[in-house]
């Protein structure tokens, strides 16, 4: 069952200088009880991906055409104000990418989490909201002290975590956090990554779309992921599948330049992806990956390649893949 | 928390003088008109009489005790210092709020009469709109003053509130379901309340010093008495050349006193809500 389905979604930010193609005819689907890596370099429309998948699309950003449709809404028809009351942080919820400012400085947690209930849950009263956040933060081994703490008194992975509690208030059924661990230590990565998997098994939220640029974390957390490039899908399978058997040249390129303590690292060098993403602006005609690619040749300069399944659930964007 | 602050604001050598300047001041106006309750506009005595025992700051031409004149003169001009400081701040903060809030063409058309508004020479506009009045009392005057000077509290404001809209605890607030009004005016205000305060106390000071401006011409208040008033009277008869330094000098130097400590608070204040500022 599908909880999250994208049909041909296309947002671009109209700017000055052109269309900005951040995403560029997208499918894809969400199921019930899953966690969705995306993956991709800075600059690859993953953010875009985030907000156009819960319509937070403001100008200059812009739906141009595509389908989203989340549990039984269509949110791609629905107007911006229903979406706002019915569906953000009751349906979807978004943790986002620089969680650390995320939360209103002039507040304690308490009453960050006051606003949040008080909207959605009218006729609770204040000893009802101190109970549930209580409980709630409880379920999530989160210290009670914070509650009466301003955010500046955070450390950077409790913040994180402030943020991720209060944005599952609600209990949705999607979360999608953008880059949750990018600012993080090593140890507190774990922790935060630890609370996403708890809330999916305390059935708190159902699904979760977890975009990173380190595809190192997604081998402990994620069932499916999804590669990006330049605002395109190019490969997306089974975790296991992806990090074991990277059909694309893109992909391979990522999981060779992770970073491991491990021995081999040192025998076989490190390994880079040259060259930079390209200017969305004017993205490259034919496959956006050719102008880095070992493989190309003249044929990818001229056809741009569809995802086509290579094997059962691997779907693969290449030229010479068949 | 209060308490902090308070222990923390009177720690500044300079707030402690100029808080204490401004509260004396203030004080004459709120009870020196009790205690002292000669009428300020009956004659009492001889014509242009020294300071002495029975007149602390002497008479004026007509007789009239000039104490008794400054007394009720601290308290119009506070009065409209504050009144039209409070007006003025609050249509500034919303005008800017909902500028730079909403943002395209609503910022647009409230920048536009923004822009107007502080093009045109603020002076002018008041004794226009103060000759076309003929009966002025205090209200009048304050409001007269606060509508022509929101102008760059508005723009601040409006420059800020973009800033903090950007934020990303913004957008919590609109995952969280709160209404764009509550955002503007619950959330992003007080990020910025220290902002605000500064702009209030400089407007009052500035406000008091056009009433002043605008009583020297003979547009003030037309019943009652302000400090600006009796610089009018003294300019009348000629205080100033024929030495009767007893009428315009203590009317004169309370007012700078009152928006010099007036200033010298606020600055104190900034340097406390933003420790950059403080000296070591």
């Amino acid at each position: 069952m599908s909880l999250v389905s994208a049909e041909n979604v296309k947002a671009y930010y109209y700017t000055s200088a052109g269309s900005v193609k951040a995403v560029d005819g997208i499918n894809m689907n969400v199921n019930r009880g899953e966690i969705l890596g995306v993956v991709g370099e800075s600059g690859c429309g993953k953010s875009t991906l985030a907000s156009t998948l819960m319509m937070n699309v403001r100008p200059p950003l812009r739906l141009v055409e595509g389908k989203i449709s989340v549990d039984k809404y269509e949110l791609t028809s629905m107007k911006r104000k229903e979406i706002r009351s019915k569906i953000w942080g009751t349906l979807i919820s978004l943790v986002p990418q620089s969680a650390l400012n995320a939360l209103i400085p002039i507040k304690k947690t308490r009453d960050i989490i006051k606003d949040v209930l008080k909207h959605h849950l009218k006729n609770l009263n204040n000893e009802e909201i101190n109970n549930l956040a209580k409980k709630r933060f409880k379920e999530l081994d989160l210290p009670i002290e914070v509650l009466n703490m301003y955010p500046h008194e955070l450390s950077g992975g409790m913040k994180q975590r402030a943020v991720i509690a209060t944005s599952t208030l609600l209990n949705p059924k999607l979360l999608i956090v953008d880059e949750p661990t990018s600012a993080l230590d090593v140890s507190t990565q774990k922790i935060v990554l630890k609370m996403i998997v708890d809330l999916r098994i305390r059935g708190i939220i159902e699904s979760v779309v977890f975009i990173t640029h380190d595809i190192a974390i997604l081998r402990q957390i994620s069932d499916k992921i999804t590669v990006m490039y330049a605002g395109k899908i190019v490969e997306s399978s089974t975790a296991n599948e992806i990090l074991e058997n990277p059909v694309h040249p893109y992909s391979k390129g990522l999981i060779n330049a992770v970073i491991t303590p491990e021995r081999e690292v040192k025998r076989r060098g490190l390994s880079y992806i040259s060259g930079q993403p390209p200017d969305l602006l004017s993205p490259p005609i034919g496959c956006r990956f050719y102008p880095r690619c070992e493989l190309a040749k003249d044929l990818c300069q001229k056809q741009e390649p569809h995802l086509t399944e290579v094997r059962r659930n691997h779907f693969v964007a290449c030229n010479f893949v068949k | 928390m209060v308490k902090e602050i308070l222990i923390g604001v009177f720690r500044i050598k300079k707030f402690v003088v100029s808080f204490s300047i401004l509260a004396g001041i203030i004080l004459m106006g709120v009870v020196g008109p009790i205690v002292y309750a000669v009428v300020p506009y009956k004659i009492v005595g001889p014509p242009e009489a020294r300071p002495s025992e029975t007149y602390p700051l002497g008479t004026d031409a007509y007789g009239r005790d000039l104490f008794a004149q400054v007394l009720n003169g601290i308290r119009t001009s506070i009065y409209i210092g504050f009144l039209s400081a409070i007006v003025g701040t609050a249509i500034g903060v919303v005008i800017g709020t909902i500028a730079g809030f909403k943002g395209g063409l609503v910022d647009d058309l409230l920048m536009v009469v923004t822009n107007i508004m502080m093009t045109l020479p603020a002076m002018l506009l008041m004794i226009l709109v103060a000759a076309y009045i003929e009966e002025r009392n205090v209200l009048y005057v304050a409001l007269i003053i606060s509508f022509t000077s929101w102008g760059w509290i508005a723009r601040g404001v409006r420059a800020q509130i973009m800033s903090l809209r950007e934020q990303q605890f913004v957008f919590m607030s609109r995952m969280a379901g709160l209404s764009d009004v509550k955002i503007a005016f619950a959330d992003l205000l007080p990020n910025m309340a220290s902002y605000v305060f500064m702009c209030f106390i400089l407007l009052a000071s500035a406000a008091m010093l056009a009433e002043a401006g605008l009583s020297m011409i003979g547009l003030g208040v037309t019943s009652g008495y302000s400090l600006g008033t009796i610089l009018f009277w003294a300019r009348m008869k000629e205080a100033v050349r024929r030495g009767l330094t007893w009428w315009f000098i203590p009317p004169g130097a309370i007012l700078v006193a009152t928006t010099t400590s007036l200033l010298v608070t606020a600055t104190a204040l900034d340097e406390y809500f933003s420790p950059r500022l403080r000296g070591s």
